[in-house]
């Protein structure tokens, strides 16, 4: 019981904050979903490719990214993500919410 | 050392090992059932098989892809129950009622021909865009034509396209309608269609191509020129349908889209189909290669409208002449020879080709190759025997032997009228119906057979009477032969009068074998005498008796003329006579003018002479009446 309440509790903190990294790294320019994978992993956010696919299949559905084909030399057409305008309020919202968030949470648990 | 497979994944070709595409393909079955319980799961079903491609060709560039490499890419996707499904639920929770709440009228700035109102439409409504554009194009069209003069359509897109709010609208239908390049014959059109409509490609196809197989089957005479202006106008309206749906039906190109295509539900086979279709897809991708092909298809199918037509034309004159090429073949060995060529060299390829056309309309597949080689086999050996049939015919007929007979034509008259009688028909009067198609070609009897074979023609000649010449022909192996089976020829003249009677038909007897057994008569005209085809024999003349005049210009087409009229001197036809005639009367209504207004003068003349005499004489009356009086009175006196 204490157990599931923990992953529980965990998945819920990744999920929210999921999502604004994953907007975070395309709001600065044209992603392919593998290089985001490989930066979220490198600072340290563990992700599988397919949690993060139906994720952005979801945030572009929702307007907030669109996306391209692009021609790849050692495959097949990849898709690359921007960020759309509604996407880019929404990102600063979430990015408002978090600084506010973060400085709380920052100043709770100094002590 | 596992066994290497040669894969196509996603239009990648893959060298990969068997145990580790077993692996693979579990793992993205697995994939596609978590993916697609959801309605967003199948586009990013498609992205990761397009990931998974991309992994898979980069792990393949280095080496075969082993057990391994499977390990590390699940590791990199993450097997569904590794995925945050709570994450996932609630996500779509949250997100679903505010997508649901925004169901409006958009423009779809996604997927547009112009300014995506009818893929907005579509979306909308949850129906495919191409119905929509299709429905509104013809709405336009028919509008415009129609009804107000007015581009109502037009109009309406324009005010759609200012008042609604673009957006990018994801695909919401379960069903959209494909080219299928997995099944077709052009552009696969009909079977993207049948899917759409759920029913049988075969019944699509024939619904296209029944213009143009009505077409062929009544107007096989000229398919390129019509006379119908109805079929003209169905059959290039179908074309044209094909052509506009060629053009703006997508390809189905990724798995996804065949999916859309063929509606089906979407289980563990239907994943493994797509590797399949994969390879299907590649093949189809140059589009020069496709150039090509549609160029080929249209060769291959010009070459089997104009043979199927022109065999089956063969096959129904050997049907109809059976009778010419029965006394023809004559010997059994032959007549076997004769049969064999009909039906295997020229009535195995109709059959062929009309088996071969059916199945390519219903996509069957091609026929067992044990049947392709006794198709093959027979084939060949009616060639063999159509060769060896013409070597012996040749052998049997290479000499020529004619024999000539010359008969003068005793009468009195300058005219001789030429006619003809069908001895046929003089005997068969009794027959009430008597069925046989190739009638002027000949006709069987019980001693002879009477075959059509007569040529007619005409010389001048310094002879004083006419002379009729007999040239009776035949075509042998020897000499001799030859020249018995020319004297064994049966032909009829009739003189009646000064009215030749010319038979139609030679009669063969009925134990020799026809060889080309036939008769020329030549007409000697003398000089200032005239010869007259009549009307009976002018109307047999293009059947049954061949003219032949080339001494002579005698215009036999002419219709106009009911005989044909030929003088030693000249030519004339009925109507120069008539010409003729009618100089010869004004001039001698000239002449007679002439001696009329001559005569008048005359009269003119003797009357006035008459009158000056009678004057003349009054006066000297009266002179000598004077004289007299005066006489009687000086005797008086």
């Amino acid at each position: 019981m204490t157990a599931i309440n923990t992953d529980n509790i965990q998945s819920q903190m990744k999920k929210g904050v999921l999502e604004f990294c994953i907007l975070s790294i395309i709001q600065r320019g044209e992603a392919y979903p593998s290089d985001i994978a490989v930066e979220l992993k490198d600072s340290g956010m563990q992700v599988l490719e397919g949690t993060l696919y139906p994720l952005l299949t979801r945030l572009k559905n929702a307007g907030y990214l669109e996306y391209r084909w692009v021609e790849s030399t050692t495959g097949p057409p990849r898709k690359y993500f921007t960020m759309s305008k509604t996407g880019k309020q929404f990102y600063l919202s979430l990015e408002s919410t978090w600084k506010e968030m973060a400085s709380a949470v920052h100043k709770i648990t100094k002590h | 050392m596992d066994k290497i497979l040669q894969i196509n994944y996603q239009n990648r070709t893959l060298q990969i090992e068997e145990s580790a595409y077993q692996a693979f393909q579990t793992y993205e079955s697995e994939l596609k059932t978590f993916f697609l319980k959801e309605e967003e799961g199948a586009e990013t079903f498609a992205d990761l098989q397009n990931r998974m491609a991309e992994i898979l060709e980069q792990k393949n560039a280095l080496s075969t892809i082993v057990m391994k490499d499977i390990d590390e890419l699940i590791a990199t996707i993450g097997r569904p129950a590794d995925f945050d499904e709570n994450y996932t639920a609630e996500t779509t929770q949250e997100k679903k009622a505010p997508v649901e709440e925004k169901r409006k009228l958009f423009r779809n700035k996604k997927d547009k021909v112009i300014a995506g109102v009818c893929s907005g439409i579509a979306n909308y409504f949850a129906i495919d865009p191409i119905a929509v554009r299709l429905i509104f194009a013809l709405f336009s069209i028919c509008t415009i034509i129609t009804l107000f003069e007015f581009p109502i359509g037009i109009v309406a897109y324009i005010l759609f396209w200012i008042f609604l709010k673009p957006k990018q609208l994801e695909i919401n239908v379960t069903q959209k309608l494909f080219r299928n390049p997995k099944d077709k014959v052009l552009g696969g059109v009909c079977s993207g269609l049948a899917h759409f409509f759920n029913t049988e490609t075969w019944l699509v196809r024939l619904l296209f191509a029944a213009p143009f197989i009505i077409e062929v089957l009544t107007n096989h005479n000229n398919i390129f020129v019509h006379h119908n202006i109805i079929s003209t106008s169905i059959y290039s309206f179908t074309f044209i349908c094909y052509a506009t749906l060629w053009f703006i039906v997508p390809l189905a190109k990724s798995p996804t889209d065949y999916m859309l295509l063929k509606r089906e539900p979407i289980n563990i086979a239907t994943i493994q189909n797509s590797t399949a279709m994969s390879k299907v897809l590649q093949t189809s991708k140059s589009g020069l290669n496709a150039f090509l092909k549609v160029v080929a298809y249209i060769i291959l199918a010009t070459i089997v409208i104009l043979a199927i037509p022109t065999l089956f034309g063969i096959l129904t004159a050997c049907f109809f002449s059976y009778n010419v090429l029965d006394i023809i073949l004559f010997s059994t060995f032959n007549k076997v020879l004769g049969i064999l060529s009909i039906c295997c060299f020229i009535g195995l390829p109709v059959l062929g080709l009309i088996i071969w056309g059916i199945r390519k309309i219903g996509g069957y597949k091609s026929p067992h190759i044990g049947l392709r080689i006794a198709f093959s086999t027979a084939w060949i050996l009616g060639f063999i025997s159509i060769f060896i049939l013409g070597f012996n015919l040749m052998k049997e007929m290479n000499t020529y032997a004619n024999v000539v007979e010359r008969m003068p034509v005793n009468m009195t008259s300058d005219t001789l009228f030429i006619q003809s009688f069908n001895p046929n028909l003089e005997i068969n009067e009794n027959v009430v119906f008597n069925w046989n198609p190739m009638n002027h070609l000949m006709e069987r009897k019980e001693k002879t057979n009477e075959i059509h074979a007569v040529q007619l023609s005409y010389e001048q000649s310094e002879d004083s009477v006419f002379v009729v010449k007999i040239e009776k022909s035949a075509f042998a192996n020897d000499k001799m032969n030859a020249n018995q089976l020319a004297t064994s020829l049966g032909y009829e003249i009739r003189l009646d009068g000064n009215q030749l009677k010319l038979a139609s038909a030679v009669s063969v007897p009925n134990n020799i074998p026809y060889h080309f057994q036939h008769v020329k008569v030549t007409v000697f005209v003398p000089k200032n005498k005239t010869l007259v085809i009549a009307k009976n024999l002018k109307k047999e003349l293009n059947t049954s008796i061949h003219i032949d005049n080339h001494n002579f210009n005698i215009n036999v087409d002419d219709d106009d003329k009911d005989e044909i009229y030929f003088s030693n001197t000249s030519v004339i036809s009925h109507n120069d006579r008539k010409m003729e005639q009618k100089d010869q009367i004004e001039s001698a209504t000239e002449v007679l003018q002439e001696v009329k207004k001559s005569n008048e003068e005359d009269i003119k003349e003797a009357e006035k002479n008459l009158a000056e005499t009678k004057r003349k004489a009054e006066l000297e009356l009266k002179n000598a009446a004077e004289d007299l009086k005066r006489v009687l009175k000086d005797t008086i006196k």
